[in-house]
């Protein structure tokens, strides 16, 4: 299988790269990934570019905070293995919601509202103390042992976001093959079409973001792990934003081009400072975004698709 | 009582702001369905002009003047050099213009620092004004503010229903395809409009660095604020741009007053609740 | 016409009064309408007549403005209608709208799980998952055999009307709107088409808008003809061919085309 020509060098890569580019370039690359692939997801099947995607994340990584070790007076803890799913629930159940509010938006209207949604979470977390610790958040969280793994250690935190990954590109390749995967990209199609067939859309369109509420919750787990404390700031504009340029960048058109922004992204993130003033490093990456959106709307994904294909049939072509 | 009035006052000058951000955005995505997320930065462009020019001649009408052109200029550039090519592909004009949002607000970090402005006003609007019947002090230029913003309502409202560029634009927010079939050059005609949406951004730029203040931040929070106006008002009219600012800025001032930790809660959910009667918005028109 | 059905008793369709506004233009008014289980009704008139906005109501694309619509005896004038679809009703549209990201086989296999039930499904498919099964057998009715696996996007004209009429026949509709089935055909394909609508089970109720004359007046055994949003006569095809207000406005309109 070709997932498995990509997932053995990646596997391997605790055999040759240092705890840096297992954890922080790499473990981070993943984790932002599966969020970004939650938003290619929906705009790839659904149609619709989402910007709430960052929240759905936010809610699973709160629920880890909230009931999980952390040091600040706020919280009730609970088992690793019941926080977990509960995490995994309360994001799918927040996705649920914003495609419940967004259900009759698409396109642009639907950036707007999820925008909108995305940044009242935001504020409603820098106010509410009692539950997210305003804009303090949480911090010292720390990622469980599981049967003995120490998850904190690069290694095994690298093997588990690559899991993770996998897991996720596998769960969304099977799933819009199924009868409401492909229902979903019915509606994407023809949304009237689709009650013509006798299938309400609302419900439809809910299961969709729901399935990418449950994606996103879990790359927002992994996130927090990695950064280890969680804030208003980690579900404000800065990481909206960033995901959305980490899922055009990949190319919206095909899963695996979360994966390719989000590796682009923590690269040029990391070493562009090498190149440029770190403190423009905004307007480098928006500049690398309209270049993108202006040169090759389909992201590094399609640039590489259409080269592979341009490759393979230069052979047949003879100049004359 | 007083208090109530007080805050009551406070949304209808929040309401006067949110309109002047809200109207230029409202007004682009009514012609061209373009929605253009870089209207924030526009703003506090025009904001930082406004600055610059208040400083160096002392002129507060020539500030705003000139913060509105600057903010014009730049509007006409973005939609004539880059949004104006995909005209149609609206997914992909909206993200350039998050793209040109970015760069904008680091080049203005870069260039004017995370300080914080604000636009020094002539001495007859810094003071206050003591208000009949409440008898107590109220910011002159707050009021000012209030007023600026009807004027701008109503001018707006007389420029799309009295003259030739309106009826332009009427008729393109009915029907783009018949503006080309009868031989307008609809490119012209958008940077035109772009450039309108400009002025009116950077005009609120510069009263917002007036009445308030600007830092880099000021972009987010304007942009969002037209955001939700213009999905509760109704995208691409004006009326419901104006209905929009006030429900949102009574609500959030309200909310601020009397219930301050869920003060965005009361925003939030009057969106929701719009939505969910009327998805395209109060005074929207029905897209289907 | 020996018709053997379910509801003797009830017409398929009765509606009365119904009118669609959009302002202040109704571009339906005050229609009303009989149509007996297993009759094949054509709905002819002039572009603008009314026709399409007439089958968008009793689909419930469009909420009626005035009047009652009831399928079965059962009033549906205020069902959504994903529910009408499962009620039986199925319609064509006149300008084709396909799922154009999907195959020709997963179109007709979600036409199945719309009636039958199945597409909240979120596990991968079975092999042997009998809508699949179903599926195949409405696109070799709709002669679209060949092209199960073809994304829908590439299909020819010709094809995309096939597949329309291949998805209204999935689970045994009791009622078809088909709206202009022929329009863009060529003439080598129409007959085919006139065939397959004759070649449909006897107590399916068709009623059928077609500039085609030859096809309409073939393949039907009553026509009502709509102008200007209201019922203008109603008929045998033979009575309205003679029907001298119809030739003024509807046949004398012909000329354009």
């Amino acid at each position: 299988m070709r997932t498995a020509f990509y997932l053995l060098p990646l596997a391997m890569a605790p055999l040759f790269a240092n705890d840096f580019w297992l954890v922080q370039i790499l473990g981070r690359a993943l984790s932002l990934g599966v969020i970004a692939l939650s938003l290619t997801f929906l705009a790839a099947y659904l149609g619709v570019v989402s910007f709430a995607q960052t929240t759905m994340a936010g809610v699973a990584g709160y629920t880890v905070a909230y009931f999980g070790p952390n040091t600040v007076d706020v919280g009730y803890e609970l088992p690793f293995y019941v926080i977990l799913p509960l995490a995994m629930i309360m994001a799918t159940l927040s996705g649920a919601l914003i495609g419940l509010i967004a259900r009759r938006s698409q396109g642009i209207y639907a950036i707007m509202i999820t925008l909108a949604i995305a940044v009242a979470f935001f504020y409603f977390t820098r106010q509410n103390y009692s539950v997210f610790n305003g804009w303090t958040g949480f911090s010292g969280l720390r990622a469980p042992d599981i049967a003995g793994i120490n998850l904190r250690a690069p290694v095994p935190f690298y093997l588990l976001c690559l899991g993770v990954a996998a897991l996720s590109l596998v769960l969304v390749n099977g799933f819009i093959k199924s009868p409401l995967g492909l229902t979903i990209q019915a509606v994407r199609d023809e949304p009237k079409r689709v009650l013509a067939i006798g299938i309400p859309t609302t419900p439809v369109i809910v299961a969709a973001y729901a399935f990418a509420g449950f994606i996103a919750g879990s790359g927002g787990i992994l996130n927090i792990w990695l950064q280890e404390r969680i804030s208003s700031f980690s579900v404000g504009l800065g990481p909206i934003v960033d995901i959305l340029v980490i899922a055009v960048i990949g190319g919206l058109k095909h899963p695996i081009g979360a994966f390719i922004g989000a590796i682009a992204f923590v690269l040029l993130d990391t070493f562009a400072v090498d190149f440029i003033d770190r403190e423009r490093f905004n307007t480098l990456i928006g500049l690398v975004l309209l270049a993108i959106i202006m040169g090759a709307p389909d992201g590094l994904h399609g640039l590489a698709k259409s080269w592979l294909s341009r490759s393979a049939k230069r052979p047949a072509k003879i100049k004359t | 009582m007083t208090f109530f009035l007080i805050v009551t006052l406070n949304g209808l000058t929040l309401a006067a702001l949110y309109f002047l951000a809200a109207s230029g955005f409202t007004l682009i995505f009514g012609l061209m369905r373009t929605v253009n997320m870089a209207h924030g930065a526009l703003l506090l462009l025009g904001g930082y002009v406004g600055f610059e020019v208040a400083k160096t001649t002392g002129i507060w009408p020539l500030a705003i003047l000139g913060g509105g052109l600057a903010a014009a200029l730049v509007g006409a550039i973005i939609q004539f050099g880059i949004l104006g090519r995909f005209q149609g592909d609206e997914l992909r004009q909206t993200l350039a213009s998050i793209a040109l949002s970015i760069i904008m607000a680091d080049l203005m970090l870069w260039f004017w620092g995370g300080i914080t402005y604000q636009v020094a006003m002539p001495d007859a609007l810094a003071g206050g004004f003591r208000l009949p019947l409440l008898g107590v002090g109220y910011a002159t230029i707050r009021l000012v503010l209030i007023a600026f913003a009807i004027v701008v309502g109503i001018a707006l409202w007389l420029v799309i229903a009295k003259t030739r560029l309106g009826a332009i634009i009427r008729a393109g927010v009915d029907d783009r395809e018949m503006l080309r079939a009868l031989g307008f050059d609809v490119a012209k005609i958008f940077v035109v409009v772009f450039a309108l949406g400009g002025l009116l951004a950077g005009m609120a730029g510069v009263v917002a660095a007036s009445a308030l203040s600007i830092s880099p931040g000021t972009d987010l929070q304007f942009l969002l604020s037209s955001l939700v106006v213009v999905i509760v008002g109704g995208m691409g009219s004006v009326g419901g741009a104006a209905l929009g600012a006030l429900l949102i800025g009574l609500a959030e001032q309200y909310g601020l007053a009397y219930a301050p930790t869920y003060g965005v809660v009361f925003t939030f959910a009057i969106m929701v609740l719009v939505l969910a009667v009327r998805p395209q918005g109060l005074l929207g028109r029905s897209e289907a | 016409m020996p018709v053997s059905y379910d509801h003797k008793a009830a017409n398929a369709l009765e509606i009365q009064g119904v009118g669609r506004r959009f302002g202040g233009f109704w571009a339906v008014k005050d229609v009303s309408l009989t149509v007996r289980p297993g009759e094949r009704r054509a709905v002819l008139g002039p572009n603008g007549a009314g026709k399409t906005t007439l089958f968008n109501v009793l689909t419930g694309d469009l909420v009626t403005s005035a009047g009652t619509i009831r399928m079965d005896g059962a009033d549906v004038t205020q069902m959504p209608m994903h529910k009408r679809i499962k009620g039986g009703l199925r319609r064509t549209y006149q300008h084709a709208h396909l799922f154009n990201g999907l195959t020709v086989r997963d179109s007709l296999f979600l036409s199945v799980c719309g009636v039958a039930g199945g597409w909240q499904r979120f596990m991968p498919l079975r092999l042997n998952d009998g809508a699949v099964a179903k599926a195949e057998t409405l696109a070799q009715l709709s002669g679209l055999s060949a092209e199960l696996d073809r994304e829908v996007a590439n299909l020819s004209h010709g094809q995309r009307r096939q597949l329309e009429i291949g998805m209204a026949l999935a689970e045994n509709p009791k009622m078809l709107l088909l709206d202009e089935p022929a329009a863009g055909l060529s003439p080598s394909e129409r007959p085919r088409l006139a065939e397959l609508l004759l070649s449909l089970p006897k107590h399916i109720t068709i009623i059928l808008i077609e500039h085609d004359m030859d096809i309409a007046l073939k393949t039907s055994d009553s026509v009502s003809v709509l102008h200007n949003g209201q019922l203008l006569a109603e008929g045998t095809p033979e009575n309205i061919m003679s029907n001298e207000a119809v030739h003024k406005v509807y046949m004398g309109g012909a000329h354009g085309h």
